[in-house]
């Protein structure tokens, strides 16, 4: 049985008479990267903030590791980078950081490499006695991921950490968050960058209005939908008979014709056709359909067509 | 403790990193100490045949706290505020911090912070006074101890409200309680001779007031050599445990 992480009971946030978050049940494992997803005003960071014990619940409890998140001690387990950080910028990454350490617990013997590490995991090593003042919104939130490393804790929680990065330290983030949940640690990522979403994450969460309305692997949760992207010439009329006899939608596309629900075991088949049709097949490209598409489809289904992306 | 002792340290770190910090402070120690210290170099013989150096020693303790006072308020009102608006706050409460050791934390800082300053405004005073003004030495001592108490009050205060409110807000308010500390007394004294029921209003009111006053005029009398009740001082240890305890109480249900 694997070892529960993050654990949300009923959780439920009210802010005056509107309810940000109801009803949330949710069980994050031990081991994964966990995607959290939304669009703007889901209750992503309302989640975040009672996760990390910054809030009271308004119903329910939630934990972590098993002890209550309103408890400090449980903090000992977890690091929080949040989106937007704002950091002691008259302070430089080595004194903010060992700060943070001291407030961590980490003993003073351990804290000099604990920076040292943390800096170099997000490549800020060479700016390590600059004012962060003089940072870019990047470095301030490479520094704010690199903060959440401090003790190596055994869960992360990463509010959008790639938002405002070049594409080299996405990159980077991205493999960090990979290393980390091979090494037994535990990320729970909440992005709107749905690309990074889909390559680390094993589980992903989509939120919308408050609630849960979709959660599983991007696997499961787009199981049997696959697309298949067929550039041929000429599509014979009769090919296309022979999908709307099966059930399949089909549109044109550019060079070819892009149909819906072909599952992989189907695709040498529907080559043979053409070719047997007389047509000249140039290639077959099957794919699943991205978080993207699954991201967007959850929340027209919930009744909200304007999704905040 | 630790955690405290931690924050503590890095609000004054970083209070110390402030330009307005060393501004505020070179100004006020210019405006306290030189004046002090010309009379002191050019007056201090015409004074003492006039029986008047305890005086001279009473305006310079007085004025090192005063402004000592009045830049507690500006440096901590936005102590806690700043922290909150700018949620730098969840980096800290997201750690093995209690927010009873977060508010501690930030108390102590403040109150580091405003009693370094008032420390180099008395310590300065105090040389003054070794060099051409022996003769008050231990009692002026004994005053500028005194002196931080109300110095430590106000920071108290200031950062308690800037737990709740913008600090600009804050500051206003604690400028408002330092005038009026200063002069609760006097206020009292003229509303009783105006009509008896200004005086029991002011009165009233005085129970919420800091009452500086009295603190400076106990300060005064031990240097003056007369006889000085230490209820003042009482009053003001006892509103500073309570400002401190209800600080770290409240900010437990505060919403961050």
């Amino acid at each position: 049985m694997r070892e529960v992480a993050v654990r949300a009971e009923n959780l439920g946030m009210r802010y005056g008479k509107k309810w940000a978050l109801t009803h949330l049940d949710l069980e994050v494992y031990r081991g994964e990267v966990f995607g959290f997803l939304g669009p703007n005003g889901a209750g992503k960071t309302t989640t975040l903030k009672l996760f990390t014990g910054l809030m009271r619940p308004s119903s329910g409890r939630s934990s972590i590791f098993g002890e209550d998140s309103l408890d400090p001690v449980s903090h000992r387990h977890i690091g929080y980078a949040p989106e937007d950080p704002f950091l002691y910028d008259s302070l430089t990454p080595d004194e903010l950081l060992s700060f943070y350490c001291r407030l961590q617990g980490i003993p003073e013997g351990q804290r000099e490499a604990e920076v040292t590490w943390a800096l170099a995991s997000v490549g800020l090593t060479e700016v390590r006695h600059l004012r962060i003042k003089a940072f870019s919104k990047g470095m301030k939130g490479r520094l704010a991921v690199a903060q959440a490393l401090l003790g190596r804790p055994p869960l992360l929680f990463l509010d959008e950490p790639t938002s405002g990065q070049d594409p080299l330290a996405r990159m980077a983030i991205r493999d960090l968050i990979l290393w980390y949940r091979d090494n037994g640690g535990t990320v729970f990522l909440s992005s709107h960058i749905l690309t990074d979403v889909e390559r680390v994450c094993d589980r992903v969460a989509i939120m919308n209005r408050g609630r849960l309305v979709r959660l599983g692997s991007v696997e499961e949760l787009g199981a049997g939908a696959e697309k298949l992207t067929v550039e041929a010439d000429p599509i014979p009329p009769s090919f296309l008979e022979e999908l709307s006899r099966r059930g399949k939608g089909y549109r044109p596309v550019f060079g070819g014709v892009e149909v819906d629900g072909v599952g992989r075991e189907e695709v040498p088949e529907l080559a043979r056709m053409l070719v047997e049709r007389g047509s000249r097949l140039y290639g077959l490209h099957l794919r699943g359909r991205g978080l993207e598409e699954l991201f967007v489809e959850a929340v027209e289904s919930d009744g909200d067509s304007h999704a905040g992306l | 403790m630790t955690a405290t002792v931690t924050l503590a340290f890095n609000l004054f770190l970083r209070q110390r990193r402030r330009i307005a910090f060393w501004v505020l402070a070179a100004v006020c120690l210019g405006l306290t100490v030189l004046p002090f210290v010309f009379v002191l170099i050019q007056r201090t013989d015409a004074l003492r045949e006039e029986g008047m150096t305890a005086e001279l020693a009473v305006s310079g303790c007085g004025q090192a706290a005063v402004f000592a006072l009045l830049l507690a308020v500006g440096l901590c009102q936005g102590s806690v505020s700043q922290d909150l608006t700018r949620s730098t706050v969840h980096l800290v409460l997201a750690r093995p911090v209690s927010r009873k050791q977060y508010m501690a934390g930030m108390f102590l800082g403040s109150v580091m912070t405003s009693v370094s300053l008032y420390a180099s405004f008395g310590l300065a005073c105090f040389l003054g006074m070794a060099a051409a003004l022996r003769e008050h030495l231990p009692e002026a001592m004994l005053s500028l101890i005194i002196l931080s108490i109300p110095v430590i009050l106000l920071t108290l205060l200031v950062t308690l409200l800037s737990a709740w409110m913008p600090g600009s807000v804050a500051g206003i308010i604690g400028y408002t309680s330092f005038v009026f500390g200063l002069l609760s007394g006097a206020l009292e004294r003229v509303a009783s001779g105006l009509h008896p029921f200004w005086g029991t209003l002011i009165r009233g009111a005085n129970l919420l007031s800091l009452r500086l006053d009295r603190v400076f005029g106990m300060a005064g009398a031990i240097i003056r050599g007369e006889s000085a009740s230490w209820w003042p001082m009482a009053w003001e240890v006892g509103y500073a445990l309570v400002i401190l305890v209800a600080g770290v109480m409240l900010f437990e249900r505060r919403k961050v």
